[in-house]
């Protein structure tokens, strides 16, 4: 296979990646099911190692053959399966095509940088919290960005098309303008870092890279520049993206390249090739007996000054605005954020189910968004600040929105980190993620003398009950054992401002008490006469 | 590809054939039975679809309240994600064969919805109505959706004097309201009244506005049901509306037919075990003169199947 072949497969999967992860994210009409949502997910390098630490099952073999891949043909991963480094290359790509080519000179590596990333993912984990890998895992990013710009985007383009009756409308969670404005923000970023600086994100930020890049450095593939081939012409190291190529040296740093090989495609000698380790080792040594031509020596001199690009002052402009992308959106949206209804009443959010506590889950979220996305009922919203600075953008059940359904246990299912563990529905109807609190004080029954009831109907287990009050009224009477923190009653409650009945979250989930659902009807003996 | 069951193609072919063989005495000896000149026909003792072809045919068949090329709106109680063993929606058989005849009598298109409670999608699947639906050449839409609520005034009503109410029940031809008889832990009851809230957005308004009230004011939506249809095949007899067991559920095996929705309710009432002028909503709405409460004023057409 030639580069250019290579090149085809790589935009193909990367293209699909792409794709079928923007998909799995803002999926409004939840088309995908948990089969097809975890074929697409099986690749991701985190969510799968996270599969792995919390009990493996099938997602958590993706990393595993990851780290194969990357053994064999080093960092393909971060070139076609990862959805941030294929949004990276195509923001490159298009920038190019639209804009002025910049070059992108060799830099040497900052293993320090990243070898500091993953030590703040890694002391953050083992201090309790995901918050650092939320911000640094590409799958966690990538999912916050299109969770928070294209679901939202998807929405409204249903709703405007719902409107003319050419297509079904779908419910979709209110998005809250600090999701967006964050998203935008890490959008913008990413973007501008691929425009500017290629690979940088991929080989300074991200804790994937720096792992990986440990595997690639003993690969058994990797690209090697010929010796002999080479007349200093410098074009290798102006395409690579990683800016991991040294023409006057001769040599690639393969713990950051990510196997693009648009070097192979640049160089006018054909003199970048993909060797075995062995071979490689070969081909130097054969190369180094040879005597160098001048002109890969003159062009080594000279290159320095004929790159503008090179010197520090003309990107000091572009990385402020980066900079200042970065502090003025989110904060712009923090400012715009909209009161949440009936939040102060509560005295702690309420978890998805599965979620176990909230230190456990606190522990493996990275805050992807795809519960949030794939809610039949639409209850799980990004809280930000619902679970306070450690919990930003995980999600919690808001009941103004809805509630959590008796008989689903979807994001359980969904959830590529195993943050919410696999239940059943069985095993869902019995987790009790949040309790009940009637307040009899505002209750419609009490204040206005009139019946209600809405909170008993939408009751699953009976835990809110109707038992006979004055005037042939009845009123809720609460049975703590029953309640599963549903929020059924909440999210009907009439009450407004405050609510007459409201679920407060469970730091630590319990068991309900199980109900018998029983095994028949009863017969009614038909009488003598009609009762009426 | 969906298959036509060897039930439901039994049933289907007994329904076309009762169909005719009803309609020939119809004109041959007018006033007798199918003279549609009762309040209320009440069937028990048989299943969903043998009940409702009988009380139907009594009140002189589908097509003297379905025309040609009308369109008709067929609204059940499919309000919770529950099977129909645990009787929180409408019989999905009997709704199937209501569709059915509105078909047969020629209706242009059959529509069916309700604004659900739990989760929509689900709700339609589980309670078995969706299935039975399309297998009858219906077509179920949603009513969870604001944009499709109009608007409209309630003339005469009292509190809900306009509402946003569905689309598609203000804009058919013909309406039936299909609500199943149910325990209520707030109004005690739910029948055909209260079915009604299912065409409505905004339910929050009824439940803090006075709930029996703002029931019997959907008496006054400038849409009435052209015909109501009480199934009581099974009865949800406690922790309704919604239902928590089979045992919750009683197998009564009747059903009502009538226009009256207050007579009905009464009538359904009664069949729960409870007197009509005890259910606040029915008491308000005979007030209020949206029809008779006294079952002593009502004509009933009583008929009992043999099991």
């Amino acid at each position: 296979m030639n580069a250019r072949t290579y090149r085809f497969f790589r935009i193909l999967i990367g293209g699909l990646v792409l794709v079928s992860c923007a998909l799995v994210f803002a999926d409004i009409g939840r088309s995908l099911g948990v089969g097809q949502i975890r074929t697409i997910l099986w690749p991701q390098f985190v969510p799968s190692l996270s599969a792995l630490l919390t009990g493996g099952g099938w997602l958590a073999t993706g990393c595993i053959a990851v780290i194969l891949l990357t053994l064999v043909f080093g960092r393909v991963y971060c070139t076609m399966l990862c959805p941030l480094g294929v949004l990276m290359d195509f923001s490159a790509w298009l920038a190019r095509r639209t804009g002025r080519k910049r070059k992108l000179p060799y830099r040497r590596g900052r293993p320090w940088l990243r070898s500091a990333m993953v030590a703040v993912c890694v002391i953050g984990l083992t201090a309790g919290t995901a918050v650092p890998l939320a911000f640094l895992d590409p799958f966690s990013l990538f999912g916050k960005i299109t969770g928070g710009t294209l679901r939202p985007a998807l929405g409204t383009a249903n709703e405007l098309l719902a409107a003319t009756e050419w297509i079904n409308p779908v419910k979709v969670s209110p998005v809250a303008w600090t999701t967006t404005g964050v998203a935008l923000g890490l959008l913008l970023l990413v973007v501008l870092a691929a425009v500017f600086r290629g690979r940088w994100w991929c080989n300074t930020v991200c804790p994937v890279g720096a792992v990986l890049g440990l595997f690639s450095k003993h690969a058994w593939l990797r690209l090697q520049i010929a010796d002999s081939a080479c007349i200093g012409c410098s074009m290798c190291e102006r395409v690579c993206p990683a800016q991991c190529i040294d023409f006057r040296n001769h040599t690639i740093d393969h713990s950051r390249c990510v196997m693009c090989l648009d070097c192979v495609t640049s160089c006018t000698r054909s003199g970048i090739h993909l060797k075995t380790r062995r071979l490689s080792g070969n081909a130097s040594g054969a190369n180094a007996t040879l005597p160098k031509s001048p002109a890969v020596s003159g062009g080594a001199r000279k290159a320095p000054a004929s790159w503008p690009g090179h010197q520090a002052g003309a990107v000091n402009l572009k990385r402020r605005d980066i900079l200042a992308g970065i502090v003025v959106l989110p904060t712009a949206a923090l400012a715009g954020q909209q009161p949440e209804h009936a939040a102060h009443q509560h005295r702690r959010a309420v978890l998805p189910p599965g979620a176990g506590s909230l230190a456990r889950f606190q522990n493996l979220c990275t805050a992807c968004q795809l519960c949030v996305t794939n809610c039949p009922d639409q209850v799980l919203r990004p809280s930000i600040t619902r679970h306070g600075l450690a919990g930003f953008l995980q999600p919690y059940q808001d009941f103004d929105v809805s509630f959590c359904s008796f008989n689903c246990s979807n994001c359980s299912q969904v959830c590529p980190t195993g943050a919410i563990s696999p239940i059943t529905v069985e095993e869902r109807r019995l987790v009790r993620t949040g309790l009940v609190e009637f307040i009899p004080d505002l209750c419609i029954v009490k204040t206005e003398g009139t019946a209600c009831g809405a909170c008993n109907e939408h009751c699953p287990t009976q835990a809110v009950r109707m038992v006979p009050w004055k005037n042939n009224l009845t009123i809720p009477e609460i049975e703590p054992d029953l309640c599963i923190g549903c929020g059924g009653c909440e999210f009907i409650c009439p009450v407004r401002p405050h609510r007459a009945i409201i679920v407060n979250g469970l730091p630590v989930h319990e068991r309900a008490k199980p109900l018998d659902l029983g095994h028949e009807n009863i017969v009614r003996d038909i009488e003598e006469d009609f009762p009426f | 590809m969906k298959f036509i069951s060897r039930r439901r193609f039994i049933g289907g072919a007994t329904a076309a054939v009762a169909l005719i063989s009803w309609r020939n005495p119809l004109f041959a000896a007018p006033g007798v039975e199918g003279d549609g000149s009762w309040d209320i026909v009440a069937v028990r003792n048989g299943e969903p679809v043998e009940m409702f072809e009988t009380g139907i045919a009594a009140l002189g068949g589908m097509s003297a309240f379905v025309k040609k090329g009308q369109s008709v709106v067929v609204k059940p109680n499919i309000a919770w994600d529950q099977p129909p063993e645990i009787p929180a929606n409408t019989n999905p058989e009997l709704v199937g064969a209501i569709v059915r005849h509105c078909l047969q009598a020629g209706a242009s298109k059959v529509t069916v919805f309700d604004h659900t409670c739990h989760n929509w999608e689900r709700s339609y699947k589980t309670s078995g109505i969706a299935a039975a639906v399309e297998a009858a050449g219906g077509v179920m839409v949603p009513g969870n959706f604001e944009s499709a609520y109009r608007e409209v005034e309630f003339p005469g009503a009292k509190t809900v004097t306009k509402a946003l109410v569905h689309h598609e029940m203000l804009d058919c031809d013909v309406f039936i309201n299909v609500p199943v008889l149910k325990h209520h832990g707030g109004t005690k009851l739910t029948v055909s009244m209260k079915n009604l809230m299912g065409c409505v957005w905004d339910r929050r308004f009824f439940h803090s506005n006075g709930l029996d009230q703002c029931i019997a004011d959907l008496c006054f939506a400038p849409r009435k049901p052209d015909l109501n249809i009480i199934d009581a095949y099974r009865i949800l007899r406690k922790n309704g509306p919604q239902g928590r067991a089979k045992e919750d559920g009683e197998l009564a095996k009747y059903q009502m037919l009538g226009t009256d929705m207050v007579a009905l309710d009464a009538a359904a009432a009664r069949l729960f075990g409870k007197e009509p002028t005890d259910i606040g909503f029915i008491r308000i709405a005979a007030e209020m003169g949206a029809g008779e409460a006294d079952l002593a004023k009502v004509k009933i057409h009583r008929i009992t199947l043999d099991s």
